[in-house]
């Protein structure tokens, strides 16, 4: 954030008091503050609050030490008024430089037509704001000829206005007794609104400033002049001041008498030049919002050389709005601290972020076609920041709270669907602890992230099922089922390759499930761990679900004649089979599996038993016969006949 | 061409009537591909177009508006209509294709009889293929008073044969009659009348729940950016035609516009660029969703409303996200443009990260725009106030590229006209490492008259510190680029 560290930017260029600036210069200042802030910024805005603030702070302050110092009548406010390069507040006087905001603001007030204004205790922010916003518009409105009534149309509570009226020279205007009063009064008299609309009015400003101008460039007698223009300001006559056309008639036809005079000739400036030069000044600073001639020239009887040209009555305050605001600019940082491109670090986990805001938020994320082919593109080979962004929505976030497991499960599902779900043992959503803790959710997806060729997946794949423990595992049953049964063949192979007892509780599961071969495998995994579970056990407790049987025998069948030629079924395998070909059911897979059975009895005589026998015979002669297909019955009956022969 | 746009105001030939109007055929026809014959939409837009047209034949005192249609533009008495063709495209391709020379409405149109017309351009106009079929469509769904006519004779002055009195032509309604006068559509305004088209249908693929044409938006794209580099001011002096309405796409052009001037300052990779480009054109497409009355409510906004609004960069996101292999650059700006760098704005992200440079940077255009455009609701505000009010909003904008912005912009933005201390009037061309002395090429004289050609200079204002240069002293507001 550079120099401004989080704080929005323009707060830190923020009016900041002095405690050893006297309250009245504070008070100026704070005023000129908030018209600039108001120039800039909304109303809404933390500076213009702040500085209405420290102005409302500031009066409060001078009006205590008014009160208690001078013991002014407590009805009257603080008047605050300009005159040339002078702020004055009571007894108090300052002289500011013509860059500083005091000028900024007294060439607002100037297009206003406001001297200055009388702030009461009882003014507030809002009636000051719009006081501020009007002077403002009156600034900028590109009326010509604007009367005072138009310029401020209504009142502003807390706020008395204080008319422009002439310093020095200007101050004793014949016939203007009202104007020239005090100014706390906030309607001036008809006379100065005339005096206001003449000075602004385009006819007289042009000739003021042709007149400015020749005066400026002559280096003759200027006497003359100088009495005319008194004469113009001085003289004006009442009947005039009547009428707005007649008056403005009249002061054009005196300057431009004026004018000529000048162009004429003129040698006294030594002598009255300095008198001239400084009504000029006046005029020019109260009215042209530019600087005067040069008095300190002046006074020496040196040339005045500048001339500015046409156009720049409005430069200076563009030009000081348009430093202003170059500075402003330039105070923020000038070093990119974000890059296009390749250093945009921020690019893809964003667009990643908002990928996952839409597997979260819509109810059918997988409607979204382009969804998942973005998430394919942006993760196909993600970095840390992207791991980042993903462990952001699968396991903690800011406020160390587990994300939810509906937000994380939308998240795992769109990332199964863009074939990206290795990533969740990246991110570290799938660790070992994470997944024992969780326990079932996400066991499938854990499953199906490993891979069971790597030494280190199965070493960490014994200890989360250490961490779940055979009970859950088997709990978990009918849960964790679709994703055992979704395990690639070779993998299940892979973990049953090597007997560990930790593996215990998956294999038995792995016999509920999967195909005869997966069935196959786990029987074997669970005979070789030389337990005390035999086949006996592995049938009638892990009871395979019934159309399976059949599948599973002859798995059992194969395996056993490949592993062994001199393979001996023992008596309670031969007894498993004889409850299992007297099972109830005439599915044709149980069939075929009985017929399988019969078979296997029929491979191997060590099977032969009486219960095997009394079994079969019923199967041949009794009730149960009368139900058997046809090819069952045939087979007992060939199988008997085997036994007797042999 | 830019100039003859950009001038039509200077000119005092402003066509506030005929304006409207193709305006409002543009939003009668756009409507008319959106929504059915029922829709409550469709049927104002038909009675705007309606209304327009009484108070056209009322302003010209004629029975009969006639629009011709030439290289791509819309003519109305013998004047090119040239900001309002810019959107529409769609109307002149037809009548391209047609191979009319120009429309003939007249007065007593009923609003039955303009809406089997726009349905017929809007819908069914395919496969027709000379005016005459087109007109016995027209008459076969019921509309006898809207004509299409016949490709403008030069030779006799008219419009050839029409099918009754009413229709027949006046020279003064027909284009520009001598082929030298002709003005040709230069590849700027082509680009930018290509662009509103594409934008326009998107809107309509959008609310039609299609996918959206993002190669053809891409193309689009890269079209802008070439024309930038060529003519960054003729550019960005184009995006000056605005009206806001949900189908001129005023808005989203110029940020464009202005995203992609800022992005190529910021790298030399073009594609990159591009898909800046790209995410600038979209940005908005979201307010496709969103409730027209909320979308064009002059009205304070209630806070249910708000939120609607306030909805549409989670649907712009999910319209791009309805298409297969969406640019996720595009996706995220959709999503972000109104997500602020300290983590304000919306929409609220359940994990907000840091914003791109590319989200950054339509951001930026996008508040940009936003501020120095002229709405129904406000005037047009100055770039020098606007940036005071983006440096204002603090930590929404990262500062450092605020402030690239800035000085990449200028304050006073290439393709503004400004008026120099002189009292010449110029237009910016290019900007320089001083924000407020642009270069410029002078186009008034301080009495207000056209400069002659070799009168014209070209200017580095950076030289307005010497004594007497020029320097800007104020900028036209009506013409911020």
């Amino acid at each position: 954030m550079g120099p401004h560290q989080g704080k929005p930017m323009s707060e830190a260029a923020a009016y900041e008091p002095d405690a050893g600036v006297a309250p009245e210069l504070r008070l100026a200042e704070c005023w000129a503050d908030v018209t600039k802030a108001l120039a800039l910024y909304p109303d809404s805005n933390d500076r213009v609050r702040l500085t209405l603030e420290q102005m409302l702070e500031a009066l409060a302050a001078t009006f205590t030490r008014h009160h208690a110092e001078s013991g002014v009548d407590p009805e009257r406010g603080i008047a605050l008024l300009f005159q040339e390069d002078r702020v004055i507040v009571g007894s108090f006087e300052h002289a500011f430089d013509p860059s500083s905001t005091l000028a900024w603001l007294r060439a607002r007030l100037d297009r206003s037509a406001l001297a200055g204004v009388e702030l009461m205790a009882d003014l507030d922010a809002e009636s000051f704001t719009a006081f501020t916003r009007r002077l403002l518009g009156n600034f900028l409105s590109k009326e010509s000829e604007p009367t005072f009534e138009a310029l401020w149309p209504e009142l502003h509570p807390g706020v008395v206005l204080i008319d422009r009226r002439f310093d020095g020279t200007f101050g004793g205007l014949p016939g203007m007794g009202a104007f020239a009063g005090g100014h706390g009064g906030s309607a001036g008299g008809e006379a100065r609104h005339f005096i206001t609309g003449l000075l602004t009015h385009p006819k007289v400003r042009t000739r003021l400033e042709r007149l400015r101008d020749e005066v400026e460039a002559a280096d003759d007698e200027t006497e003359e002049a100088s009495s005319l223009l008194r004469e113009v300001l001085e003289d004006v006559p009442a009947d005039a001041l009547k009428s707005r056309n007649a008056l403005i008639d009249w002061v054009c036809g005196r300057l431009d008498d004026l004018a000529g005079r000048v162009v004429a000739g003129a040698d006294a400036q030594q002598r009255e030049g300095a008198r001239f030069a400084k009504l000029l000044h006046n005029v020019s600073q109260q009215h042209f919002v530019r600087q005067g001639p040069n008095l300190d020239r002046i006074k020496t009887g040196a040339i005045v050389e500048s001339k500015p040209g046409g156009g720049r009555a409005r430069d200076a305050s563009i030009a000081d709005d348009i430093e202003s605001l170059t500075a402003e600019v330039q105070r923020l940082p000038a070093q990119l601290t974000m890059q296009l491109g390749e250093g945009d670090e921020a690019a893809i986990p964003e667009q990643i972020a908002v990928a996952l805001h839409y597997a979260i938020h819509l109810d059918r994320p997988e409607d979204l076609p382009g969804q998942t082919s973005l998430l394919d593109q942006l993760l196909e080979n993600p970095g840390p920041q992207e791991l980042a962004v993903l462990r952001k929505y699968l396991l903690v976030d800011d406020e160390g709270e587990s994300a939810a497991i509906e937000e994380r499960t939308a998240v795992i599902r769109v990332l199964e669907r863009a074939g990206r779900t290795r990533l969740l043992r990246a991110c570290g959503a799938l660790s070992p602890e994470v997944v024992v803790d969780v326990f079932p959710e996400h066991f499938g997806h854990y499953l199906s992230v490993l891979d069971f060729e790597l030494e280190h997946d199965r070493a960490e794949f014994d200890e989360v099922l250490r961490g779940i423990g055979s009970k859950r595992l088997l709990d978990a049953g009918r849960r964790i089922l679709p994703a055992i049964e979704a395990l690639d063949r070779d993998q299940v192979q892979r973990l049953l390759e090597q007997p560990d007892a930790c593996r215990l509780g998956l294999a038995r599961m792995l016999l509920h499930g999967g195909d005869r071969d997966t069935m196959v495998a786990a029987a074997t995994f669970l005979q070789e761990l030389n337990l005390p579970e035999t086949e006996a056990f592995l049938l009638t407790t892990i009871r395979p679900p019934a159309l399976l049987t059949s599948e599973y025998l002859m798995g059992l069948i194969d395996l056993h004649l490949g592993r062994t030629s001199s393979f001996a079924m023992r008596t309670p395998v031969s007894e498993v089979l004889c409850r299992h070909i007297t099972a109830v059911g005439d599915a044709d897979p149980l069939d075929r599996a009985r017929m399988e059975s019969i078979r296997l009895l029929a491979r191997y005589p060590s099977t032969r038993g009486e219960q095997m026998l009394r079994t079969l015979k019923r199967f041949r002669f009794g009730p149960f016969g009368g139900t058997q297909p046809p090819p069952v019955r045939k087979l007992a009956r060939s199988l008997l006949k085997h036994w007797k022969t042999a | 061409m830019c100039d003859q746009i950009l001038s039509e105001d200077e000119r005092g030939a402003r066509q506030d009537g005929p304006v409207s109007f193709v305006d409002e055929l543009v939003v009668a026809l756009t409507n008319a591909r959106i929504y059915d014959r029922k829709h409550p939409r469709l049927a104002t837009a038909v009675e705007t177009l309606g209304q327009g047209l009484a108070s056209l034949c009322r302003e010209t005192e004629s029975d009969t508006v006639r629009l011709g249609a030439a290289d791509g533009f819309l003519f109305f008495r013998n004047r090119p209509l040239l900001g309002a063709s810019l959107a529409a495209r769609r109307l002149t391709r037809t009548l391209e294709e047609v191979e009319a020379g120009g429309l003939a409405f007249q007065r007593k149109a009923t609003q039955e009889e303009l809406f089997a017309f726009v349905h017929f351009v809007a819908r069914s106009s395919k496969g027709v293929e000379s005016p005459k079929q087109a007109n016995a469509a027209l008459s076969q769904a019921g509309c006898l008073h809207v004509e299409f006519l016949p490709p403008y004779e030069e030779a006799t002055g008219t419009w050839g044969e029409t099918s009754s009195d009413s229709r027949s032509a006046e020279f003064e309604d027909a284009p520009e009659a001598s082929s030298e006068q002709r003005i040709e559509m230069d590849m700027p305004s082509r680009v930018y009348q290509d662009v509103v088209s594409s934008l326009q249908d998107s809107m309509v693929r959008s609310c039609s729940g299609d996918n959206l044409d993002i190669t053809t938006m891409q193309a689009r794209a890269e079209s802008i950016l070439k024309q930038l580099k060529d003519d960054t001011s003729a550019m960005m002096r184009l995006a000056r035609y605005e009206r806001y309405d949900a189908f001129t796409f005023g808005h989203s052009i110029r940020v464009c516009f202005v995203a992609l001037n800022f992005a190529r300052h910021l790298t030399d990779d073009t594609q990159l660029v591009e898909r800046i480009g790209l995410a600038a054109l979209m940005h908005d497409i979201g307010k496709a969703w969103v409730p027209f009355e909320v979308l064009h409510s002059t009205d304070r906004l209630s806070d249910a409303e708000r939120a609607e609004m306030n909805m549409h960069p989670v649907h712009g996101g999910q319209i791009l996200l309805g298409n297969e292999n969406p640019d996720p650059l595009a996706v995220a700006v959709a999503f972000s443009h109104h997500r602020n760098m300290n983590g304000s704005g919306y929409p609220n992200a359940i994990h907000p990260g840091s914003l791109s440079t590319p989200t950054m940077i339509v951001k930026l255009a996008d508040v940009y725009e936003a501020l120095t455009a002229a709405r129904p609701y406000k005037p047009r505000m100055s770039p020098t106030r606007a940036y005071r009010i983006m440096m204002d909003m603090g930590d929404h904008f990262e500062p450092s590229m605020l402030r690239r912005f800035i000085e990449v912009n200028g304050f006073y933005p290439v393709g503004s006209r400004v008026k120099l201390t002189t009292g010449e009037v110029a237009r910016v061309t290019a900007q320089t490492d001083h924000m407020a002395r642009p270069h410029v090429v002078t186009e008034l004289a301080a009495s207000g008259e056209q400069l002659f050609r070799e009168d014209v200079a070209a200017l580095d204002l950076r030289q307005a510190e010497a004594k007497d240069a020029p320097a800007v002293a104020d900028i036209i507001l009506d013409e911020v680029a």
